[in-house]
């Protein structure tokens, strides 16, 4: 009945790993999750359309337009067969959600998957998405920046092609620094809560440093950059080092920029629209933010300072000797396993991906390459902040913790950093609870 | 007789006191004030939106939240998605659910206290409960991204609410009327049909309403089973007027009062048929 029963046969073998309690798991508040149909949901009938080059791809609002007529370019160029695109929430949680749901309940009938950097291990392990070694072979890679090329691989195979990227940067700003004295912006992150401090006093400044520290993916990134950039990591292929010294030096670094009144204990609260917001209205001297708020420095709306006022740089870190990190993400093309057509729709992401496409998308939209030659593009060093200033920030962008089982790590995480903000627990207790916590997640495999 | 029912009774409780109006006042404030707060929301420019202190009173007015919703061709769309599978749904559960009711009203037969209990059961049942079992039994039936999914899905769901309301309805009117149209050679179908649903007209529209409003804000079904923007209903396209960083709150703001507002006035213009369907049967135990 179908051309895939080879690999319908993987799919129901490791499927029928996933634990039962995995039945129903509802997440991002209203999304259901349907699970372990495996064994009687046939993957093979849902492929999207017959084998005529037919493609369907999902898109995320933010990028309809800029996408759109570059398919609508690349199905004139290609007439045997159409792109068809099909909007998913533009909650990439949601989206997720929905797409996990649709394959755990047999398959999808998307065959170009677009989606997030921390998607390529759920649906790798589950036989979701096709291996991509033999068409994006290791010399197509090399053109790409690593850490996003690491994201994508899981179990030495790489899944995804890296499309656009995003990466942590530090805003601060220049005027208030310089004003306070201080020439360069901070290395570490004591100069950092020195500097602030001082402008909070001199200037009357309200916040120091603000940041996304919610209870959401934004957060469970924020803590893993604290941790990072004090020496430390999460996890260690399976194994959870969240527990070292150098860990709990970060949590506590997390924890004491809040307590000293550096960043307001309201970070707990805040998300990106309400850092970025809190930043543009001139209420703070440093934000941890994406490229993207850059964009709205001096639009009278929402911001009441200009882009004089502001600078980007890479984010503090503990101690000089540690090398700077970020935790990024960014979107990725992934095939459909059952897809109907994958020659087709590896057509479409190489020219999605390819160089001049690109230079569209960071010209238009202001998305950050995946391709390092472009960062050398006078054209897009002109037109996007982050491109210019993310020659040092983007070689330093890493991925969250490559594992199959993320979703659920990423909960039990945003939840401990969130709680190490408010303080409710020391930095060491939180390292013991979140090891434990994350450990049993990896021992019953998910 | 009248005498004693026109006798004057002491003031104090036929007026209603100083205390009435306090806590009335009080009981509408605080339902409408979320309401309020949206539409401050939907109406102040984006800088005073995350204000902070947050303004009480809007200090600046713009309707380009509104622009934004009616520019967007889904959120049009999805008026219309809301409007064909609400009033499908609701015309299905009045199809369905009125000669259940009246059945359940007029005839005796063995577990109808049973069935009636069983009925209202499926309406306390958890909706995520059964979401997954659904999706598969939907996806089998080729019906996942249709329309037909959340309309079978909705009309289950509202069904027992409608018998419910229509039973009390149908017990109330007096058996006579049939037992009248019987005699003049009708079967019980007919009356039903000719004498007993005109007369229940204010019972069926409740229903109606009821099913219709319930339909109508149902996000979980319709976010689960559409996947495609074409076919979503206005609930779910307004989470998207958000960019994967940033929230475009007086958009969702304004697109809330713009599915509410219809709503609404239904509510208003029928706001007496309601409470009378509401509570038909109430005093007859």
């Amino acid at each position: 009945m179908d051309p895939v029963s080879t690999g319908e046969g993987q799919i129901t073998r490791e499927r029928g790993g996933t634990s039962r309690r995995e039945f129903l798991v509802v997440s991002g508040g209203s999304l259901v999750a349907v699970s372990l149909f495996g064994l009687s949901a046939c993957g093979g009938d849902d492929g999207g359309g017959t084998a005529s080059g037919d493609v369907l791809m999902n898109l995320s609002p933010d990028v309809k337009e800029i996408v759109s007529a570059q398919v609508e370019a690349f199905n004139k160029q290609n007439p045997d067969g159409e792109v068809r695109t099909r909007i998913t929430p533009s909650d990439t949680g949601q989206a997720f959600d929905q797409l996990r749901t649709q394959f755990q309940g047999g398959g999808s009938d998307i065959d170009v998957i677009m989606g997030d950097i921390i998607w390529p291990p759920q649906f790798a392990a589950n036989g979701y998405i096709a291996d991509l070694s033999e068409r994006f072979t290791e010399a197509d890679r090399e053109a790409f920046i690593a850490g996003v090329i690491t994201g994508n691989t899981y179990e030495d195979e790489i899944y995804g092609v890296p499309w656009f990227t995003d990466a942590g940067f530090l805003y601060y700003r220049r005027d208030l620094l310089e004003d306070a004295g201080f020439s360069e912006p901070p290395q570490t992150w004591d100069e950092l809560r020195e500097m602030a401090a001082k402008v909070q006093q001199d200037a009357g400044t309200p916040n120091g440093f603000v940041f996304t520290g919610a209870q959401y993916e934004g957060g469970t990134v924020l803590g893993l950059e604290f941790i990072r950039t004090a020496g430390g990591d999460v996890l260690d292929g399976d194994t959870v080092i969240v527990d070292t010294p150098e860990a709990i030096e970060g949590l506590a670094i997390q924890q004491s920029l809040v307590a000293d009144g550096i960043a307001p204990e309201a970070v707990a609260n805040f998300k990106e629209e309400e850092a970025s917001g809190a930043f543009l209205r001139g209420d703070s001297v440093f934000m941890r933010m994406w490229p993207y708020a850059y964009d709205f420095l001096g639009d009278k709306e929402q911001s009441s300072i200009t882009v004089e006022q502001v600078e980007l740089t890479e984010l503090p870190v503990a101690s000089e000797d540690i090398p700077r990190v970020n935790v990024g993400g960014g979107f990725n093309f992934f095939i459909n396993a059952d897809a109907a057509d994958p020659d087709a729709a590896y057509a479409l992401i190489e020219y999605l991906t390819a160089p001049e496409q690109q230079k569209q998308l960071a010209i238009e939209g202001a998305y950050m390459p995946t391709r390092t030659e472009l960062y050398d593009d006078p054209e897009i060093i002109k037109a996007v902040p982050g491109v210019r200033l993310g020659k040092e920030v983007v070689p330093a962008t890493t991925t969250p913790p490559v594992s199959p089982y993320y979703s659920d790590m990423s909960l039990v995480m945003s939840e401990a950093f969130n709680a190490n903000i408010l303080g409710s627990a020391t930095p060491e207790e939180t390292a013991a609870t979140l090891k434990s916590e994350l450990e049993s997640i990896i021992s019953r495999g998910g | 007789m009248s005498a004693i029912r026109v006798k004057r009774r002491p003031r104090s409780s036929s007026a209603p006191g100083i205390g009435f109006y306090i806590s009335a006042t009080v009981l509408v404030l605080l339902s409408i004030a979320p309401i309020l707060w949206v539409l401050k929301m939907s109406l102040i420019p984006r800088a005073e939106l995350f204000a902070s202190p947050p303004t009480f009173l809007p200090q600046d007015f713009t309707l380009s939240s509104y622009s934004t919703v009616f520019s967007d061709p889904t959120f049009i769309r999805g008026l219309f998605n809301s409007a064909l599978i609400a009033g499908v749904s609701t015309l299905a559960c009045l199809l369905l659910g009125a000669p259940a009711a009246y059945a359940f009203a007029r005839l005796r037969f063995r577990f109808r206290t049973f069935l009636m209990t069983g009925i209202l059961a499926l309406a306390f049942f958890p909706a995520v409960a059964v979401i997954a079992p659904l999706f598969l039994e939907f996806k089998a039936l080729d019906l996942l991204n249709t329309y037909w999914a959340v309309i079978i899905t909705d009309t289950v769901f509202v069904l027992p609410l409608t018998v419910w309301i229509l039973t009390a309805f149908f017990r109330q009117l007096p058996r006579d009327l049939e037992d009248a149209a019987k005699v003049d050679g009708a079967t019980t179908l007919q009356a039903f049909r000719h004498v007993i649903l005109p007369l229940a007209a204010p019972g069926v529209a409740t229903a109606a309403i009821i099913a219709f409003i319930v339909t109508w804000n149902e996000f979980l079904f319709a976010n689960t089973f559409l996947f495609d923007s074409d076919h979503w209903p206005a609930t779910v396209v307004i989470p998207n007027f958000a960019t994967t960083h940033t929230v475009e709150y007086g958009a969702q703001a304004a697109a809330a009062l713009v599915i509410t507002v219809p709503i609404a006035l239904v509510v208003l213009a029928f706001q007496r048929r309601i409470v009378q369907g509401l509570t038909a049967g109430a005093l007859k135990g």
